[in-house]
């Protein structure tokens, strides 16, 4: 079966392949204008900047790393480079051979913007094209929004995107489209983050002072991107400025931030170095009873990026942060990832563009324990390394092909436990867990016509299982049936995978458009949690003789407008998705250190399905969206709850976000928003007995009950502050749950403090009107 | 100065931290009464051998027990004698004869208007509780009596214990099971750490610790229930694996028994 499938990737990609080529021989005589859009305050290059050639339908947008091509007769043409939040520029190029165009464009100051209609002033969902199921939001977009603790996060404000829903009350954690987390590929500079949370989630490792943009697909997701069902949220790091040296920073109420950025050769090459610590520890040392108490995360972001001629550039870049959470010496936990990515890009001529990157990516946690005479140490780790290439080559104005390779070597250290000598542990190194993951991919968009296009893509992966320590044969019931030992190296087995990518998306007049999209995805790493919020424990497994990869099937149509002479914007979409090979716990699974993780789970399927609107004003003083989602998420696996379909936790009904900013003048911009989304689906107890002297609670169907709906609104205000020529400084408040809300996190049963003979249910909620101000100052 | 700034700060943080609690009330779904078992014979000629039968109650009510009365309660020890335990109070069945030897398998069947129930456990081997001491522990700044029962984990896997804790007399309700995976052939010092803030132990008070050695599946209901049983929110809820054949939950468990006891100094 596997083989087939291979086949039949392959003829796809040779059918692509061809129908290319065919494209190239017709084409008739045409030069290229090339080149990049960079920012011209900073030299920052700028993803997705649009190319258009004014009255045509001829048009692109630069790619991830600003470059862009344009296939065109000779002709003179009036050409208008725009981007999200700067000013555009219409240039006039007479075409008559292969030209290189580099533009800068300047900042738009909000005077401007808010005439500026031609402009959007959002970036985001798009009319043209055939990409759909896509959320975009930039750190200049974010910036007004109010936020908890005043602490930026653009992971937190994509929550208010329909679609993407929060994980719980003030977390950084997202379900998109009925997915777990782990189903979300989170990736900054193309390095995989395993864990992209600091404090159990309430902030995301992503600092925005160090980030230019993010991208969610949610759906569609291009053949270049692969190994999570979900989707995948592609962060973008700023390069550093290669004009001036600039520092810029805050003082908020978690946390400072520093980032220094600057030109090494002016125009050529430039570096950034962004960090930020939050301080709560600090203050905690000065107070008796809380100084041997260790409660702080720290992020490190640095990039360099080297011109090495004109048609070749480098860039190094690396995340590193850290969580430590500890309690005297009774207890200490710290968890991290760190990142690391070396990128080239080379452009071959005006129409191939190749990026080649190296990444490593390394996710630790390191557990101790003292109590006594134990003194207790549990560590874990997944580390990867992955070399890929990717091709985009425009072949003419109707066709742009992009095709490229990627191979990731995956070493995971599941578990170690050691102890000291008086401990009553025995010493405990789980076997090291080794795969390499490989996928080629190949897509073309094809725009027949100004209304049209298609983008038919295909991605094959493979996963190979390697030897190296123990295997198992499981019985139904979990049990070992024998043990199988292998060599290091050795292929135990090589799962493929061929997911088609197809878009269309046609032009119903110059506003509107309708785009319908299939994508498959295969997902060879899971993580596996009990717990709704971030736990840095929760393990990751990779797939095995017994772990199968999980593949996803996604359906979407959709609807795109803009209406009242562009001032707004209205998408609809809808989709369907179904899962194979979910993977959930077994009853009383014990999965600590546990050899066979295997044994552990039980499998199964999943289906989701809903519709997502957005209705988003993009321009003037008053800007900001409305988005609704309806939605279901469902599972069925064998051995829970009798094998029937039940709903997934993520699932909820309805989700409503309402967000507004209104620049007021100059000085003040103010903000606020709205959420309310249906509680969680939860078990609750139907029953209640004793056994031997304790009370225990009785379920009955899994995920039948409901937690509180949950709502919040927050306020925002940022007040510019004395501008000079050099500095530039604001304050920002936020006030968070304004109405003081309590949303319930948790619900719990148990016996009444006072009268042992009572149940009572007692509701945590976590976050009630948390005021922050914060100051940031660049100069 | 200082110390009033970062009073301040703790006082922002713990607004915005601290949890707050409340209790609420639910609308919750009634399942019809289930039947529970809760059986064991014991190698102790006090404890003799002892089954409970009830019935499932409603969250809300009160928690005490719903007996089943009338039932046909017998052991059978390995192929031999059939021991009958007559009901001495409503829903209890005990007979005080039937001590159990450690490697011998006890079978139960309960027969109750016209449903069979079948469960069987092994006895396994004792392993001696050499002692149970108190000791201080620190916790979040301040430090607490815990008590640790001391014993030696048998070389070789397959050894489960369960501990049972009083104070004063009253069973403090938290499941402490262990198997040997980590902690085979050992010296075992884990102390029992409660997690009810109103069961610590205060000078003078009387602690007594229940240790039982236990068969696997004794073992799976007990870890199983403390993680998902306790209507603790931090776990999927699930019902603990039972051993009980037949439609009913809970446990029957053949198990060796010792006690010991220690004044909180």
């Amino acid at each position: 079966m596997n083989r087939m499938a291979v086949r039949k990737t392959m003829k796809v990609l040779l059918v692509l392949s061809l129908f290319t080529t065919a494209q190239k021989t017709f084409a008739q005589k045409k030069f290229t204008i090339s080149g990049s859009v960079t920012s011209k305050n900073s030299g920052e290059s700028i993803i997705g900047a649009s190319i258009k050639v004014l009255n045509s339908n001829f048009g692109t947008t630069s790619n991830e790393y600003g470059f862009y091509s344009l296939l065109l007769s000779p002709d003179t043409y009036q050409v208008v480079y725009s981007a999200v939040g700067k000013t555009p520029d219409t240039v006039q190029i007479n075409l008559s051979g292969n030209i290189e165009k580099n533009i800068s464009l300047s900042e738009a100051n909000y005077e401007l913007a808010a005439v500026t209609v031609t402009s959007s002033k959002t970036s985001g969902r798009s009319v043209s094209g055939s990409q759909m199921g896509i959320e975009k939001l930039s750190v200049q977009e974010a910036k007004n929004l109010p936020v908890i603790f005043g602490e930026k996060d653009l992971l937190k404000t994509i929550q208010l995107l329909p679609g993407i829903k929060t994980a719980g009350d003030g977390n950084s954690g997202i379900f998109v489209r009925g997915g777990t987390t782990d189903q979300n590929q989170i990736i900054l500079d193309e390095a995989n983050i395993y864990n992209a949370a600091h404090l159990f989630g309430f902030f995301s490792t992503f600092n925005s002072d160090a980030i230019k943009d993010i991208a969610v697909y949610k759906g569609g997701m291009p053949a270049q991107y692969g190994g999570r069902l979900s989707s995948v949220l592609d962060v973008r790091m700023n390069e550093g400025n290669n004009q001036n040296t600039s520092v810029s920073g805050s003082l908020g109420l978690i946390s400072a931030k520093l980032n220094v950025e600057g030109p090494i050769q002016k125009d050529k090459s430039s570096f950034l170095l962004t960090g930020r610590r939050t301080y709560a520890d600090m203050f905690l040392k000065l107070d008796e009873e809380y100084k041997n108490n260790q409660l702080y995360f720290y992020d490190l972001n640095a990039k360099l990026n080297y011109e090495l001629g004109k048609k070749d550039k480098l860039f190094l870049s690396g995340y590193f942060g850290k969580d430590a959470l500890g309690f005297n010496d009774q207890f200490a936990i710290n968890w991290g990832n760190g990142t690391g990515t070396l990128r080239w890009n080379h452009i071959f001529n005006s129409r191939l563009f190749l990026n080649t990157s190296l990444i490593f990516s390394n996710y630790n946690y390191a557990f101790r324990v003292k109590n006594g005479t134990n003194d207790i140490r549990i560590f874990s780790q997944i580390r990867d390394w992955n070399l890929k290439q990717d091709y985009q080559y425009s072949i003419n104005n109707q066709n742009n092909f992009r095709f490229g390779w990627s191979s990731i070597y995956h070493i995971i250290r599941p578990g170690e436990i050691t102890g000291n000598a008086t401990s009553s542990i025995n010493d405990k190194i789980q076997d090291k867990r080794y795969s390499f993951e490989n996928a080629v991919y190949a897509s073309n968009v094809f725009k027949p016509n100004n209304k049209l296009t298609i983008t038919l893509g295909a991605r094959l992966s493979a996963f190979s299982v390697l030897g190296g320590g123990n295997f198992y044969n499981i019985d139904g019931a979990g049990n070992i049936k024998d043990t199988l030992r292998y060599a290091k190296g050795k292929v135990i087995k090589t799962y493929y995978n061929p997911e088609p990518r197809v878009s269309v998306g046609y032009m119903l007049h110059t506003n509107a458009s309708i785009k319908a999209a299939y994508t498959r995805n295969a997902q060879y790493m899971h993580q596996i949690t009990t717990s709704t919020g971030s736990n840095p424990l929760d393990k990751w497994a990779s797939t095995s003789n017994i772990i199968q990869p999980q593949i996803s099937n996604q359906y979407s149509i959709g609807y795109y407008a803009n209406i009242l002479h562009n001032n707004y914007e209205f998408t609809a979409e809808a989709y369907y998705k179904d899962m194979e090979n979910i993977l959930d716990y077994r009853n009383g699974a014990d999965v600590f250190l546990n050899e066979t993780v295997e044994s552990q789970l039980l499998f199964g399927k999943g289906r989701a399905y809903g519709i997502e609107f957005m209705l988003k004003k993009k321009t003037g003083k008053l800007t900001g969206w409305v988005s609704y989602t309806i939605s279901k998420s469902e599972r069925k696996i064998n051995g829970i709850n009798n094998n029937k379909w039940y709903n997934a936790t993520q699932d909820r009904t309805h989700d409503i976000a309402i967000v507004g900013i209104y620049q007021v003048n100059k000085k003040w911009t103010l903000s606020g928003n709205f959420v309310f989304y249906t509680g969680n689906a939860v078990t609750f107890p139907s029953g209640k007995y004793q056994v031997n002297g304790q009370t225990a609670y009785y379920y009955n169907s899994r995920n039948a009950d409901r937690m509180p709906n949950y709502h919040r609104l927050d306020f925002g205000a940022t007040m510019q502050l004395k501008k000079t020529k050099k500095w530039t400084k604001e304050l920002v408040f936020s006030l968070y749950n304004v109405y003081g809300r309590e949303n319930a996190f948790t619900i719990n049963f148990k016996d009444n403090k006072d009268n042992p003979n009572l149940t009572e249910i007692v509701q945590t909620s976590l976050f009630r009107w948390v005021p922050s101000v914060s100051y940031n100052f660049k100069f | 100065m200082k110390r009033i700034y970062s009073a301040l700060y703790i006082a922002i943080l713990v607004c915005a931290f601290a949890s707050c609690e409340k209790k609420i009330d639910l609308d919750l779904n009634t399942t019809a009464p289930i039947i529970v078992v809760d059986g064991q014979v014991t190698n102790s000629a006090t404890e003799g051998s002892m089954v409970r039968l009830s019935y499932t109650n409603k969250v809300k009510s009160d928690n005490s027990i719903v007996p089943l009365p009338g039932a046909t309660v017998t052991i059978q020890e390995d192929n031999g004698t059939v021991y009958t335990l007559p009901e001495v109070s409503s829903g209890l069945y005990r007979n005080t004869t039937l001590v159990g030897t450690t490697g011998k398998t006890y079978h139960l069947k309960v027969v109750t208007n016209g449903i069979t129930l079948t469960s069987s456990s092994t006895m396994p081997v004792m392993v001696n509780f050499d002692s149970l001491v108190v000791e201080d522990f620190p916790n979040f700044g301040k430090t607490v009596k815990l008590v640790t029962p001391f014993y030696n984990d048998p070389k070789g896997f397959g050894n489960n214990y369960n501990f049972f804790m009083f104070k004063n007399g009253r069973l403090i309700k938290d499941a402490f099971a262990y198997d040997d995976l980590f902690i085979d052939g050992k010296k075992i010092t884990f102390p029992l750490v409660y997690s009810r803030e109103n069961d610590e132990f205060k000078k003078g008070d009387m602690v007594e610790v229940v240790m039982t050695c236990i068969d696997y599946a004794n073992y799976k209901y007990w870890f199983s229930f403390s993680q998902s049983a306790t209507g603790s929110p931090l776990a999927v809820p699930d019902n603990p694996i039972t051993n009980i054949q037949g439609n009913a939950i809970g446990i029957f468990s053949a198990h060796t028994y010792q006690k010991r006891s220690v004044v909180i100094p």
